[in-house]
């Protein structure tokens, strides 16, 4: 029983990793096993007070074909970036003036937090319905550790649902929390930052990695907050 | 009943059971506006009514299918007169979104206020009011009238009979005078930090705040349950964070990252005490795992912009000349703190004793009175300067610094240059309103020995109920006398309000040397005499005390005497 258990938790990793770096994942055809690296993207700067764009690059790689899980996406990159809607007419691109990221934690949730010091762990019955299953790539098969859920100003937290994702191609140590707002309405997926780390590509650099539900609804997008430290 | 014929049944009433919840799922609402009124007006109605809301902010829908999930239904609030994107409706539908309503006004903010609900009022001027307002708009059920000279009769129509009209800010005077009758409260502190004080007030709990600059408009003022404050844009007010200190405000969320620097700060102070949420970005439609800049709607403000061009040391009077240059398009006040330092070491300060003002685009030099050692001065001494600028005298909220810095100070390098004042001297003989030409005359006599350039202004005048500042460069050659005028309207009981002009001529013997200051509060005074009147006309043919203007009038003065007289003489 305990070696089926630690297999499937090898194989659901193995998969988690492979959806993190998942483009228009949801609707690739399951062919082979080919990873494309797609174009590098970053932010222009305009106006006054907006500089170095450098650490605002997402490259975003395509898995073509490899049979993947549509139900979580991976949100990853650099705090100090922030990609420009499209046009660069009229949204302006800001430099952080966060020295240190480390230490401080990246929220993606799917509606407004009104109450941030009355966040609690998350859980099934408070996930998403597309992930609250008992799948391979289900909620309590994906967060499956457990631990107190602690940052500069939250927590601690006790019992927070928590998976850590790959870092070059291995298991590493970018955590991300389950996390629910005091209403339970709103899911909040918190990513421990690490400045300029191994991301789940090797040789490229991210500042935080985390792991969400896809968007199951024609409404639902993240809002993405960083704690300062 | 067979197999299939069951699955068949079942697999029928699953499609009519999701055909009726994506009808039922609530539809996206999209406003294509250059208006941030209207913008400010669909982002209430749709949060009142628990839809979410977006907004277009460029030509293109590009920006737009990257946020918009595909499978949403639009419903479409288009400005009549200056919508962001032509043919919204046409472009998204074929990108294969589904448009299931298109609306089109000319003032949103009149047509979906709903009746027999509180209303609020507030200027169009004071917009970051507006925005620190739209929360507690939200929890209340409460109707934001934006209110200017257009719409003010529309809108006393609306808010007639009302039980609860609550008025915050400065109006003009000719708004305040309709709207009035019927407004049950007020919050006015002259001062709009505190007013978003007071309204933050009104929330039962104030553990958890939003902090802003009022610069755009985002989401999160209208979904969020918490109160809404407002900050400088790289600078919070020693207000607000005492406000945040003593109401133990536990969170604040600053939306933006570019507020990162005021959140920083308030780290600072409090020691880590408030936690701080920077709201930065939204991910796209399509889980690509992109996370793209929030959707922010620019609200109209001047550009303010300040910088210290020279900071020149006169050993033999001991005093420095720092020349300040407002680069923006408003007039603004500054403070300054300065500290003289080589290599480290602080080798002397001198600071403002009241607020500085600075048109748009002048150039004015400030003298501080400071014995810096000469042994002490090298290549290397600098001046750093703490200076706070903003639009209001009480309401300095933004910091000086060097471009690409987002905090204090600001560093030039020190001049010697010993500036000459010899021979150069103004007096004032007269100022006055003007009715017929709208206008302040001010005569000055060039009383020195050299040709002098001034930069008149006339400080904190009541125009229109509220208070503004007036500034009008020129100058006037050795031993001229000169009348310049400086543009106003004042109805008549700005007229009364106003019992001195406050007076402040810097002058010099160049533009770039204006170093030397009058200062005078003459009583205030009406000129409607005839000489007025006739004064009004040379004025009005062609400006100012024109000799063009004058001649002009001679001729239509002699013409008309002469025509009399020989019209006399042909009756006699």
């Amino acid at each position: 029983m305990m070696k089926m258990n630690t297999k499937k938790q090898l194989i659901l990793a193995a998969v988690m990793a492979m959806a993190i770096s998942l483009a228009s994942i949801a609707y690739a055809d399951p062919t082979g096993g080919v990873v494309t690296v797609g174009a590098s993207e970053s932010g222009s700067g305009s106006a006054s007070g907006t500089v170095d764009t450098t650490g605002g690059n997402v490259t975003l790689v395509n898995v073509t074909g490899t049979q993947i899980t549509s139900n979580w996406a991976g949100f990853y990159g650099f705090i100090t970036g922030g990609l420009q809607l499209a046009d660069a007419s009229s949204n302006v691109f800001y430099q952080w003036t966060v020295s240190n990221l480390t230490n401080s934690v990246v929220y993606a949730a799917n509606g407004t937090i009104s109450n941030w010091a009355g966040l609690q762990a998350g859980s099934q019955a408070l996930a998403p319905a597309a992930v609250a299953t008992s799948n391979t790539d289900g909620y309590n098969n994906t967060f499956s550790s457990t631990k107190a859920f602690q940052s500069a100003g939250l927590g601690p937290i006790a019992s927070t649902p928590f998976t850590t994702t790959y870092q070059g191609g291995s298991s590493g140590s970018l955590e991300t929390y389950s996390l629910a707002d005091s209403t339970g309405d709103v899911n909040v997926w918190a990513g421990m930052a690490i400045q300029n780390t191994t991301s789940f590509k090797t040789g490229q650099q991210v500042d935080y990695q985390i792991l969400a539900p896809a968007a199951s609804s024609a409404t639902t997008t993240y809002n993405f907050y960083l704690e300062l430290p | 009943m067979t197999t299939s014929f069951r699955k068949t049944i079942t697999l029928f009433v699953a499609c009519v059971l999701l055909s009726l919840c994506a009808s039922s799922a609530h539809a996206i609402i999209l406003a294509n506006t250059q208006d941030w009124v209207d913008v400010y007006s669909v982002l209430l109605h749709a949060n009142q009514n628990g839809d979410r809301a977006l907004f277009a902010t460029s030509e293109s829908i590009a920006a737009l299918a990257k946020v918009v999930p595909p499978a949403a239904q639009l419903e479409i609030y288009e400005s009549d007169s200056q919508p962001f994107i032509k043919n919204i409706g046409g472009q998204l539908s074929s990108a294969g979104y589904d448009i299931i309503d298109e609306q089109k006004t000319e003032s949103y903010n009149l047509d979906l206020a709903p009746d027999g609900v509180p209303y609020i009022l507030i200027a169009r001027e004071n917009f970051k009011l507006a925005i620190a307002i739209g929360s507690y708009a939200v929890q209340t059920g409460s109707w934001v009238f934006i209110v200017d000279d257009e719409n003010v009769g529309d809108v006393v129509q609306k808010i007639q009979g009302s039980p609860s009209v609550l008025a915050i800010g400065n109006f003009k005077r000719d708004i305040l005078e309709q709207i009035d009758p019927f407004i049950t409260e007020t919050t006015n502190n002259n001062n709009i930090y505190l007013d978003s004080q007071e309204i933050a007030k009104r929330f039962d709990t104030l553990d958890n705040v939003v902090l802003t600059d009022g610069s755009v408009l985002e989401s999160e003022f209208f979904t969020t349950k918490n109160p809404i404050l407002l900050s400088g844009p790289n600078k919070i007010m020693d207000d607000t964070y005492d406000f945040l200190q003593q109401n133990n405000v536990k969170s604040v969320v600053l939306v933006g990252n570019k507020l990162s620097v005021v959140g920083e700060t308030i780290r600072s102070r409090s020691n880590k005490e408030i936690s701080i949420f920077v709201k930065f970005g939204q991910s796209d439609s399509s889980n690509s795992g992109k996370v793209y800049a929030l959707n922010m709607f620019q609200m109209p403000q001047p550009t303010l912009g300040l910088t210290v061009t020279r900071a020149a040391y006169n050993p033999k009077s001991k005093q420095l000349a720092v020349y300040f240059n407002n680069i923006g398009s408003a007039g603004l006040y500054e403070l300054t703190t300065l500290s003289i330092n080589t290599n480290g070491e602080e080798i002397a300060t001198a600071s403002d004793e009241e607020v500085q003002f600075l048109g748009p685009q002048e150039v004015l030099p400030v003298v501080y009175d400071v014995t810096i050692p000469l042994d002490k001065i090298s290549d290397d001494t600098q001046v750093e300067f703490y200076t706070s600028y903003g639009t209001e005298p009480s309401q300095l909220d933004s910091f000086l610094t060097m471009e690409n810095r987002f905090g204090p100070p600001f560093s030039t390098k020190l001049e010697i240059e010993e500036i000459s004042t010899e021979g150069l001297s103004l007096q004032l003989d007269d100022i006055a309103y003007y009715p017929a030409l709208k206008r302040i005359g001010i005569e000055l006599t060039n009383d020195g020995q050299k040709d002098t350039y001034l930069s008149a202004k006339i400080m904190r005048l009541i125009v229109s109920g509220l208070e503004e500042d007036l500034q009008k460069e020129g100058s006037i050659k050795a031993g001229e006398t000169k009348k310049m005028y400086l543009s106003v309207e004042l109805d008549e009981i700005d007229q009364q309000e106003n019992e001195k002009f406050n007076v402040v001529i810097t002058y010099g013997s160049s533009p770039t040397a204006m170093v030397k200051t009058l200062s005078l509060t003459p009583e205030f005074k009406v000129e409607t005499s005839f000489g007025a009147g006739i004064t009004a006309m040379v004025v009005g043919l062609t400006g100012e005390g024109s000799p063009v203007g004058a001649a002009i009038l001679l001729v239509v003065i002699v013409a008309g005497v002469v025509f009399y007289l020989r019209k006399r003489k042909k009756k006699s």
